[in-house]
């Protein structure tokens, strides 16, 4: 789901830069408090866990496989502002240190991926959980994806539009929302499905690895 | 600390990733092809005298080629589809995209991010405890790879790839619990919270 640099047009991007570094300072706002010898070190290795959940290859029938974000799951046990910092901080390192995610699209990623993913988690387990909280998890993980691919794909869809030369050509991603939309939901819709399970899977075992823990 | 007193103290490197930031936005509100072709000759050039241009083309293309590949075959069909031939979009896409991405992987070799956002201790820490972290759970995560691989002279079913990716998913998870405690004693031993 991560777009290179030169893709977007600055209209895009320098907004989204805006709202991103907004919604850091509410989300460092919020962990402040608890930003101690404990929330620290659990953001990083929070970051480190997403960043590495992100290369695991999920088996799909007939060879392929798809990547897991782990947005739901972080922010199923982590809660979702220091989810939405964990990722965050991801997709920076992604950017800056491995070249994965350009630093023009780093915005429109985090508001992708970090944000609307753990938000759209989040509501749906605050929604869902008192009713039935397999389902709740497993919406979590589908939704956190499908919310998340249906933002990027609406902001590349919509680059004809805000971007053009004098001939009326595309100055940046040339495919219209006809295009987009299809090519990157249908894919992701199996993602969802697979990240749905991996949220309940891995939200069971971290509360019964706590239970023994705590026992 | 005063307003400015806190930017003159700022790291070289730190001024760096800055012009680098306005660079790149510089860059996005350029059109012309030009202009794109002579900021990679000018990169290529530098990275030439650096001894880096193999390595820079390499980690170049190895991110932006699928992308690119897609993205261009896409316009290429729809051109012959609509029955027109307007290569320049094209031309001058796939230039900008390349010369942004060699644009960055250039100043990354160069720029020390950690000294570069050495301005707030706390986050220097988190960059350089995540990174550390990024270092063991890739390794872990590759010798459970390896692990599967080695336990069977066929290759594994779904099911084998199944479970080692749970298993996977659950080591890293214990390992993260364990790691996130052991690191705040760490902190808490060296006082970090109270310098």
């Amino acid at each position: 789901m991560h777009i290179p640099d030169g893709f977007m047009s600055p209209q895009t991007f320098l907004p989204a830069y805006l709202v991103t570094i907004g919604l850091w300072w509410v989300a460092l706002n919020r962990v402040k408090q608890s930003l101690d010898a404990q929330t620290l070190p659990l953001i990083a290795v929070t970051a480190a866990l997403s960043f590495v959940l992100m290369m695991i290859a999920i088996p799909l029938p007939g060879g392929t496989s798809v990547h897991a974000l782990g947005v739901a799951m972080i922010t199923s046990v982590f809660g979702l502002w220091i989810g939405f910092l964990s990722i965050s901080l991801v997709l920076l390192m992604q950017a800056l240190l491995f070249g994965d995610g350009g630093i023009t699209s780093l915005s429109i990623n985090v508001l992708g991926i970090a944000f609307i993913g753990s938000f759209s988690a989040y509501i749906t387990l605050r929604l869902l959980r008192g009713w039935h909280e397999t389902l709740a998890l497993f919406m979590a993980g589908f939704l956190s994806v499908m919310l998340s691919a249906l933002f990027i794909a609406t902001l590349l869809g919509i680059q004809p539009l805000i971007a053009m030369d004098e001939q009326g050509s595309p100055l940046f991603f040339p495919f219209g929302l006809e295009i987009t939309l299809p090519a990157i939901l249908i894919p992701h819709f199996f993602l969802a499905i697979a990240e749905g399970v991996l949220t309940v899977l891995a939200y069971r075992f971290l509360t019964q690895f706590k239970a023994k823990l705590e026992a | 600390m005063s307003f400015f007193s806190r930017f003159s103290s700022f790291h070289r490197h730190t001024w760096f990733l800055v012009a680098y930031l306005l660079l790149v936005i510089a860059i996005s509100y350029l059109q012309d092809v030009y202009w794109f072709g002579a900021g990679i000759g000018l990169l290529l050039l530098v990275a030439w005298y650096h001894g880096q241009v193999g390595q820079l083309l390499r980690r170049t293309l190895y991110v932006i080629l699928w992308f690119n590949i897609v993205v261009s075959i896409g316009y290429i069909a729809l051109m012959v589809y609509q029955d027109k031939a307007a290569w320049l979009p094209l031309i001058r896409l796939n230039l900008r995209v390349f010369l942004l991405t060699l644009l960055s992987f250039s100043v990354m070799a160069h720029i020390n991010l950690f000294k570069a956002l050495s301005f707030s201790e706390q986050l220097t820490y988190t960059l350089v405890l995540a990174q550390s972290q990024i270092s063991t759970f890739r390794r872990a995560s590759e010798d459970f790879q390896l692990a599967l691989a080695s336990r069977s002279l066929n290759p594994p079913t779904l099911r084998d790839r199944y479970r080692s990716a749970a298993a996977t998913v659950a080591w890293l998870f214990e390992k993260s619990f364990f790691a996130s405690k052991e690191i705040a004693l760490a902190l808490k031993s060296r006082g970090f919270f109270h310098d």
